[in-house]
């Protein structure tokens, strides 16, 4: 066994430097467009839809204590821990991915080794995200708050934090139901819960993917039809709002790069 | 205006944009819908119809796309279909649009069991879906034109100042001030044309500053120019 790992803190955020006005605007841009490499839709079939609220703070409170030993002192069916504790990692990784990237705010070059101790270890899919070198910041920790709320305003881990949320909700249901004994099958079921996927990548290719449980459930042709009409409407919408973002942006930056044009 | 109406399908009554708080708030947009109003969405569609976006609305969904970092832009949009069958309501299908590409879309089980009725609904939300964007383009700014105004009615009101003898009861009097306001107005909007490009990129550079700030003073700014100042 190795020891176990050191554990170490980001530092104290730092302040962008450039505050020009559109800065702020075009910095939402520059971390929108890397992330921009295919459309992926995914349709889920739920027992019940929770409301649209998404509280953030919220949200990371109930991310964060995930552990082997929370989920187990909590109660959560043996069948849904390594899904509870994939939630965290995924995290835990986004957290670590801007703390490794110079052009995030929450960037710390003292960190590099930690960080590449981090992927390293959470590379791993059996250990314990809650032992990995890099931890999310303590949301019950003072000293650690200025940190969180950094965190916390950054798009890039709300949009992850977001969907994490929508995961936990529909696992949370799972789990209820599982403790109630409502469905005997549910847990074969929580395995893998998207029932179909597909990536539109930007070279035009579509790659579609199915979950053997939809071929096993009654009502298949339908969900598969929601599922096209899903990839049809979300195709389009994303392209009203890429299209829209590049006309804001054109009429708002000063001049084309290319000159003499 | 005849025209529009009959090739637009007005649903604002059954779009709901939760209200805001002033903090955080992530909550997203919400259809209401039951067997009518399904109906005539259905009807809507066969004919090629469109939503109806009015002023309103177009400016409820600039908001929610792009002020604060619980914008669309930002964070994403989550938008809920719910329907209402024998006096009670439930959510049926949820979709959560991410910007960066990853849309997740959330279905009932229970109303799967109800294929056709599930079918009905969810092909109205994702029909509604890719209009939702039509419209957040906006054509020019007013600022040209606000600025027009202020200046010539401050111009006329400090000549009153400057010469308050000239002050009178008379109507006849008060129409050509009017007059002479109207006119310096609009040739102060034609001088300005000729900088509108520039008048107009320096407006929205400040309002993509004020829309991705965390103050509450500098989104309401960001607010007033999507409610007063785009055409």
């Amino acid at each position: 066994m190795p020891d176990r790992p050191q554990k170490y803190q980001a530092q104290k955020p730092q302040k962008r430097e450039n505050s020009t006005p559109i800065n702020s605007f075009l910095q939402s841009l520059a971390d929108i467009l890397p992330e921009i490499t295919a459309l992926e839709v995914s349709t889920i079939v739920v027992e019940e839809i929770t409301p649209n609220k998404f509280l953030p703070r919220q949200v990371y409170r109930e991310l964060y204590p995930i552990s082997q030993s929370f989920l187990e002192n909590t109660g959560i069916h043996e069948s849904l821990i390594d899904r509870y504790l994939q939630l965290h990692r995924t995290l835990l990784l986004k957290y670590i991915s801007l703390v490794a990237t110079p052009q995030s705010s929450l960037y710390s070059s003292e960190l590099i080794e930690a960080v590449n101790e981090s992927y390293h270890f959470l590379g791993n899919s059996s250990n314990d995200p809650k032992e990995s070198p890099i931890q999310l910041p303590d949301p019950t920790d003072s000293r650690e708050t200025e940190q969180l709320e950094q965190l916390l305003s950054n798009p890039n881990f709300l949009r992850c934090l977001r969907k994490l949320g929508e995961f936990k909700a529909i696992l949370d249901q799972g789990n209820y139901r599982l403790q109630k004994k409502l469905d005997p099958n549910l847990a074969e079921m929580l395995t893998e819960v998207i029932y179909a996927r597909t990536v539109v990548q930007l070279d035009g290719d579509v790659l579609n993917s199915y979950n053997k449980k939809l071929f096993q459930h009654p009502q298949q042709q339908a969900i598969l039809q929601i599922h096209q009409d899903g990839v049809n409407a979300s195709q389009h919408y994303w392209q009203g709002l890429l299209e829209f973002i590049i006309h804001l942006t054109q009429r708002a930056l000063p001049k084309p790069i290319g000159k003499g044009k | 205006m005849a025209r529009t109406s009959t090739r637009t399908i007005n649903l604002e009554k059954y779009i709901e944009f939760p209200a805001t708080s002033g903090i955080s708030d992530f909550s997203g947009i919400n259809f209401h819908f039951n067997s009518q109003i399904l109906a005539k969405i259905h009807q809507a569609k066969q004919k090629g119809h469109r939503l109806h976006i009015s002023k309103q609305l177009q400016t409820q969904l600039r908001c929610c796309s792009l002020l604060g970092r619980e914008s669309y832009f930002q964070s994403g949009l989550s938008i809920c279909t719910y329907y209402q069958q024998n006096d009670y309501e439930e959510p049926v299908i949820k979709s959560l649009l991410s910007p960066d590409g990853d849309m997740l879309h959330q279905v009932s089980s229970h109303y799967l069991n109800q294929s056709q009725l599930c079918h009905e609904i969810t092909s109205a939300h994702h029909w509604l879906l890719p209009q939702l964007t039509r419209s957040l383009t906006w054509q020019r700014t007013r600022l040209g034109d606000m600025l027009a105004w202020s200046i010539a009615v401050l111009l006329i009101l400090g000549l009153f100042l400057a010469y308050p003898q000239g002050i009178t009861a008379n109507i006849l009097a008060w129409g050509i001030v009017i007059l002479v306001i109207w006119g310096l107005q609009k040739l102060l909007r034609f001088i300005f044309s000729f900088g509108a490009k520039s008048l107009d990129q320096w407006a929205i550079a400040q309002f993509l500053s004020l829309s991705s700030s965390p103050q509450p003073g500098q989104q309401k700014m960001a607010r007033f120019f999507l409610h007063h100042l785009v055409v």
